[in-house]
């Protein structure tokens, strides 16, 4: 390419200054913020202290150990367990068996362990009798039986939302460009399915909460006095009606969206393709599967990936629906509301809800690669590049 | 000539930021405080306070980062029993080494919950929590034959008589009536009968009276004499104003609550103010405690003086906390207030009774020993398996385990057995 020169060239800098107020704040408010995070998903920090250590993969993967040690004396036993607390910090007990007293030890992280081998050394207790009374705990995120709780359900809820999301939304919006139906609807009936986008969140969890309350919400009080039902439905006690209240808001509130975006790639598609598929005497269905549908795929694509990686994401309904914790027995904890939980309620756990960020960025990064392999267009690729220099 | 008038102007502006008064930040999670500092301005008219109400279910999330960062922190914040523990070794809390003297007639218990372990007050409260059980004359009258508190206790003094009490009204109203509104207010009552609390040192601690509470509770639940509401919600106010009703229209007369002295001027009075006069109270089952608001000054506060003279107001100054005692029947933290208007006192709401006098003396038996840092957020995952245990959803192992697994996953540093 020749270099431009001139007028051109002083122009071409221009677009450098336009970029640069966005890229700033992207660099302070957004990337930033996220590397930390990142960062201290490698470091112990939580609770009211700010100091911290680094502690490598342990948010990950941690062996955390307790420890058996049997044949103490009383008194002995009792001594090592009010050392090991005032000294380490570490919890331990002392309890009785056949042959003297066996000292527990709790919670022992392995950078600990060196520390806790000196303080028993002192009692006689050589390395190899605490090695033969370790019993490792798997730890770490790896093994968060709540984190992958938390992750199923995101896929459970998003896939209870999304299928019907993507059929209504794409029969909606076929109907509303069929080139032959015409319906003149369209500009009352588009922004209609489209509010409930707008509406804001927090309150259609109240309302949701409130039409669905037992024993004596609106809902239960219509099935009762309609004489359907005899008793209460105890919806948010139930893991599948509440999963599926949420779903049934995210579609909700989604499908219009979903709509437009469909419209618009229907509307991107030539009508020539379609008028000569009438001349050729093709049906309604024969249109919309081999002309509609594979146009739309870049469209379904988008949609897609955007869709789950919101629905990985999905936090304010699942948090306000309830009781923010994600019950019923944790049904709708997704990982966002878990990684809430764990950062800004109870023992503030900063380190580990940033080890979980990142897994739940990993997971949806690989996730959003599949379905790009699995979806892409793979026709550009085969075509053959024309010959010649590009102008 | 214009420059002159500019530094003018700017001297002026500079002048007046220094002689206006500071404004006092006082950070609450209930809107009492909002009442309480009205008392306080009547009698420091010349202070400016802001007051910022934060809800309770969301107040330690806002409190927290701001003591962390110290970016935009209160002088003055309350903290409730639930929690009060979890920050008076923290370190943001004023020391109130000055106020010991006037703090001589405060209630013990009251200052033992908010001393650190080096023997330094922390925080001051205006009031003792002792709890009761609330019930409705016209019901008692109705179903039992009589509204005198001495008989009514004497047919509820032990938990299984309080059982059976509860099966006499069903019986009697045809299942219209039931004993409680909720089994939340059963919470309250059992932990504070525990032995240990939920931690001790690293060791976190299930009391079998909480094992108790769910056989309870779920035997409550199965003889249906408890209303099936949540505390706090719309349906539990509704039993309150006597216009509870089920899901298919039927009324609900709820007979009693269980509630502390708190409850009187802050649940039952504003939220059923048409009942007033067909109220009266008994201690209830189990001697029981419930929250507790403590106030404390912020240590790094630009206003510390000012601080903390609204806590030392607030926790012991006796014109207020009679005055206080007498508009809305709050059991004061202060013994000689207390002692001074116990005497005499009539309560208009519970239909004439002297309910003064019995809380002064139930005070006296509160053992505060068991409230920890932990407790908000670990009772909250507790009512959470309660529930499924009552409803049947898990056997009481599985309720328990799963409590269990949950509080470790919350705090990996504790030892959970």
């Amino acid at each position: 390419m020749r270099r431009k020169k001139g007028i051109a060239a002083r122009y071409d800098r221009y677009g450098y200054f336009f970029i640069a107020p966005f890229a700033l704040i992207f660099l302070m408010l957004q990337l930033f913020p996220i590397l930390y995070t990142l960062f201290l998903g490698f470091t112990d920090y939580k609770g009211l202290s700010t100091n911290f250590s680094m502690v490598g993969l342990e948010n990950f993967y941690s062996v955390v150990n307790d420890v058996s040690i049997p044949g103490f004396a009383e008194d002995d036993a009792w001594a090592v367990v009010d050392q090991l607390y005032d000294e380490l910090r570490i919890d331990a007990d002392a309890e009785e068996g056949d042959e003297g007293f066996t000292l527990l030890i709790f919670n022992v992280k392995k950078r600990n362990l060196a520390a806790v081998e000196t303080l028993l050394a002192d009692y006689d207790i050589d390395a190899e009798t605490i090695k033969a009374g370790l019993n490792p705990i798997k730890g770490g995120l790896l093994y968060d039986t709540f984190f992958w709780k938390a992750f199923r359900n995101n896929w459970i809820i998003w896939s209870m939302n999304f299928v019907p999301q993507i059929v209504i939304a794409l029969l909606i919006a076929v109907l509303f460009t069929d080139l032959r139906l015409k319906l003149k609807a369209g500009s009352l009936l588009k922004p209609l399915f489209y509010l409930p986008n707008v509406l804001n969140t927090a309150s259609v969890a109240v309302l949701f909460a409130t039409l669905f309350y037992w024993p004596v919400g609106p809902i239960n009080q219509f099935l009762s006095q309609s004489h359907l039902l005899s008793e209460s439905i105890n919806f948010y006690r139930s893991a599948g009606w509440t999963r599926g209240i949420v779903a049934f808001i995210q579609f909700w509130m989604w499908y219009g969206s979903t709509m437009i975006i469909f419209i618009a790639g229907i509307s991107g598609i030539s009508p020539s393709l379609y008028e000569a598929a009438y001349v050729d005497g093709a049906n309604f269905k024969q249109m919309f599967f081999r002309i509609t549908l594979p146009l739309l795929k870049p469209v379904a694509l988008y949609i897609m990936v955007t869709s789950m990686i919101g629905g990985m994401q999905m936090f304010d309904i699942p948090y306000l629906l309830t009781n923010r914790r994600g019950d019923p027995d944790g049904s709708i904890m997704t990982t966002p509301v878990y990684i809430y939980i764990q950062a800004f309620t109870n023992a503030n756990n900063y380190s580990y809800a940033s080890a979980v960020s990142f897994g739940l960025f990993l997971l949806t990064l690989l996730l959003s690669i599949f379905v790009f392999a699995l979806l892409r267009d793979t026709s550009e690729i085969k075509t053959v590049k024309p010959r010649g220099k590009m102008l | 000539m214009k420059k002159m008038i500019a530094v003018v102007l700017a001297a002026l502006c500079a002048a007046s930021v220094f002689a206006a008064p500071r404004k006092l930040v006082v950070w609450s999670f209930t809107d009492e405080m909002g009442k309480m500092i009205e008392y306080y301005k009547k009698a420091n008219p010349e202070v400016q306070i802001e007051f910022v109400l934060v809800p309770n279910d969301v107040y330690q999330s806002k409190l927290k980062p701001v003591l962390q960062s110290g970016q935009g922190t209160p002088d003055v914040f309350t903290l409730e029993a639930a929690y009060v523990k979890g920050y008076v070794e923290s370190g943001f809390m004023a020391d109130l080494k000055s106020l010991s003297k006037s703090a001589a007639n405060t209630m013990q218990y009251t200052k033992d919950v908010v001393t650190d372990e080096k023997g330094v007050l922390r925080a001051l409260s205006w009031q003792g929590t002792p709890g009761a059980y609330f019930y409705r004359r016209s019901i008692a009258k109705k179903y039992l034959g009589t509204d005198d508190p001495v008989k009514i206790q004497a047919m509820l003094n032990t938990p299984e008589k309080f059982v059976e009490l509860g099966k006499t009204l069903k019986a009697k109203s045809n299942g219209q009536a039931v004993l409680i509104s909720s089994l939340g207010d059963l919470f309250q009552v059992y932990k504070s009968g525990r032995k240990d609390g939920w931690v001790k040192g690293k060791r976190f601690i299930v009391d079998p009276l909480m094992v108790k509470l769910l056989e309870q509770a779920k035997s409550f639940r199965d003889l249906g004499i408890d209303g099936r509401q949540q505390q706090w919600a719309e349906g539990w106010f509704a039993g309150m104003k006597g216009q509870l009703k089920d899901e298919s229209g039927k009324p609900v007369e709820v007979f009693g609550y269980l509630l502390p002295t708190w409850g009187l001027h802050y649940v039952l009075k504003p939220n059923a103010p048409d009942t007033s006069g067909d109220w009266a109270m008994v201690q209830g089952p189990i001697p029981y405690f419930w929250g507790g608001t403590w106030v404390a000054a912020y240590d790094k506060s630009p206003n510390k003086a000012e601080a903390l003279k609204f806590v030392e107001f607030m926790g012991t100054n006796e014109k207020f906390l009679e005055e206080w005692a007498k508009d809305t029947g709050d059991l004061v933290s202060n013994t000689k207030v207390v002692d001074k208007i116990k005497g005499s006192y009539s309560e208009a709401f519970l239909g004439g009774q002297n309910h003064y006098a019995a809380f002064a003396e139930m005070a006296k038996s509160i053992n505060a020993k068991i409230l920890t840092g932990y407790d908000q957020d670990v009772e909250t995952i507790f009512q959470e398996q309660m529930e499924n245990y009552i409803t049947g959803k898990k056997s009481l192992e599985a309720a328990i385990a799963d409590f269990k697994a949950a509080v470790k996953n919350q705090y990996p540093d504790l030892t959970v057995r």
